[in-house]
């Protein structure tokens, strides 16, 4: 997932009003949880495309294309690729196993951040991060798409210079060094101006803010129940199996 | 290729559990170590190396399938205490939108770490007779070797188990044959380390290629670092 695409799932997760985004950020971490756990949990394949099923259908009562939400949540597919090859044991379940298991815990996972503003995901993440931990999180966040803006310029202005060319690696590579070694003092002399900034505007070492972690019970009840359904669902069918 | 890219519901529990548990540990005394530094006005300078490492993820470098990691340059200008800290939000960052598990997160941080301290700890030995340039690229690319052996030591760790810890009395239909039966997962994978030794010569044979590209990449960064802001990576003391 690149830094554009972390945008517009911030964009889904901040324009969404549906029920799904109303819900506290803490019941769709849990309920993401039971989904990861479940999947790893569960030995029965036909489990799995009804768990990744259910999150696909979470993503549509979000009004959050589907889609595209699964295309992002695809990237494991290339890892899970190198590893089958690696383990690969000759059957057909395996290969299916590893991969049902990783896109039902990816897209699990790529479903909370897309119907929750990260300011509200990443408040409960640092009610159990070290205080420091947490401020560095939210900055990175932040810094990610400072940088991605800053990069594309770059980018483009490597490419008006004829500066990346298909034939040519070697040149491109020392362009595309060159070009990560602007970016990299760029950011270091935003980030020294973004401090500045926080300065001015009153920082004191605490940037985080408390972020309510749970909704109304109409709300937080539905997600919960079904991650709880889910993980019952995997337990069941791994103990009677 | 030190990443270890591996999904949810691959590795034994107690495999990730320790993971995490040490992950924990060391991320706490890295927040502990920075808090006695000048944390407030590193913290930017953290949070945009942290960006910049999951942007450079970000970047396919030619041939596509490669792009750099730059934990090696995070210890240079980080520091392991720092560092820690970045690498540990890069690696749940990157867990969160899908890039690598949830549940491999302790582990990402302790092989990422273990690169970025190498590359920290080998610049330190190596620019005080090489360029900044030069000394970062090599220590880039050893931190890359140093990465991939304690990615091979976590999957070691795990085999022969690796992969099929959930897998080996399981069938499509869930059903449990044990021992020989036919169709079962469990006949079909003996207790042998042929998936180490494949996956190690797919992370050495391909991830070769990456140590050099990151290497090469760090170095030039650094280099250019050197040349216009020398404080960031301790150049001035190079000279």
């Amino acid at each position: 997932m690149s830094g554009l695409d972390l945008a517009i799932v911030d964009y889904w997760a901040t324009s969404g009003r549906s029920i799904v985004h109303r819900a506290g950020p803490a019941c769709k971490v849990i309920m993401a949880g039971c989904f990861v756990a479940a999947a790893i949990v569960t030995e029965y394949l036909p489990l799995l495309p009804v768990l990744y099923l259910a999150v696909v259908g979470v993503l549509a009562a979000a009004r959050v294309p589907p889609l595209k939400v699964m295309a992002l949540s695809a990237y494991p597919l290339v890892f899970v690729a190198l590893f089958v090859v690696s383990a690969w044991n000759g059957t057909w379940q395996m290969p299916a196993l590893v991969l049902g298991r990783a896109l039902t815990a990816s897209l699990a996972l790529v479903a909370v951040l897309a119907t929750t503003p990260y300011h509200r995901v990443f408040g409960l993440l640092s009610r159990v991060l070290p205080r420091i931990v947490g401020e560095a999180l939210f900055l990175t966040y932040r810094s990610v798409f400072i940088l991605v803006d800053m990069a594309g310029g770059l980018v483009t202005a490597t490419r008006v210079r004829s500066g990346l060319r298909l034939r040519h690696p070697v040149t491109n590579l020392r362009n595309l060094s060159l070009a990560m070694g602007k970016l990299l003092i760029h950011a270091m002399d935003r980030s020294e101006r973004q401090y500045d900034i926080m300065v001015v505007r009153g920082y004191s070492g605490n940037i985080a803010g408390p972020a309510r972690a749970w909704n109304s019970a109409a709300t937080d009840a539905g997600p919960i129940i079904l991650g709880a359904a889910a993980l019952a669902a995997a337990i069941i069918t791994r103990w009677t199996g | 290729m030190t990443h270890l890219h591996i999904p949810d519901g691959v590795l034994p529990l107690w495999l990730w559990a320790s993971g995490f548990a040490l992950a924990a540990a060391l991320v706490a005394l890295g927040a502990r170590v920075a808090s006695g530094t000048d944390f407030r006005r590193r913290l930017p300078v953290l949070s945009m190396t942290a960006a910049l490492m999951i942007i450079a993820m970000s970047i396919p470098v030619i041939p596509a399938v490669y792009h750099v990691q730059l934990a090696g340059l995070a210890g240079i200008i980080l520091g392991p205490g720092l560092g820690l800290i970045a690498v540990f939000i890069v690696n749940l960052l990157l867990a969160l939108v899908g890039h690598g598990g949830i549940t491999v997160v302790g582990l990402n941080t302790l092989i990422l770490s273990g690169e970025m301290f190498a590359a920290w700890a080998l610049y330190k030995v190596f620019k005080r007779a090489l360029a900044p340039g030069i000394a970062a690229g090599v220590a880039a690319f050893l931190a890359m070797a140093v990465g991939a052996g304690v990615m091979l030591t976590v999957i070691a760790l795990a085999s022969p188990e690796v992969g099929l810890t959930h897998l080996r009395e399981v069938t499509s239909f869930g059903e449990r044959h044990h021992g020989e039966h036919a169709g079962s997962l469990y006949a079909a994978v003996p207790y042998e380390n042929l998936s180490l030794r494949r996956f190690a010569i797919l992370v050495v044979g391909l991830g070769s290629i990456g140590w050099i590209l990151e290497g090469v990449i760090t170095g030039l960064m650094v280099r250019f670092a050197a040349r216009v802001k020398p404080d960031l990576v301790g150049a001035e003391t190079a000279a």
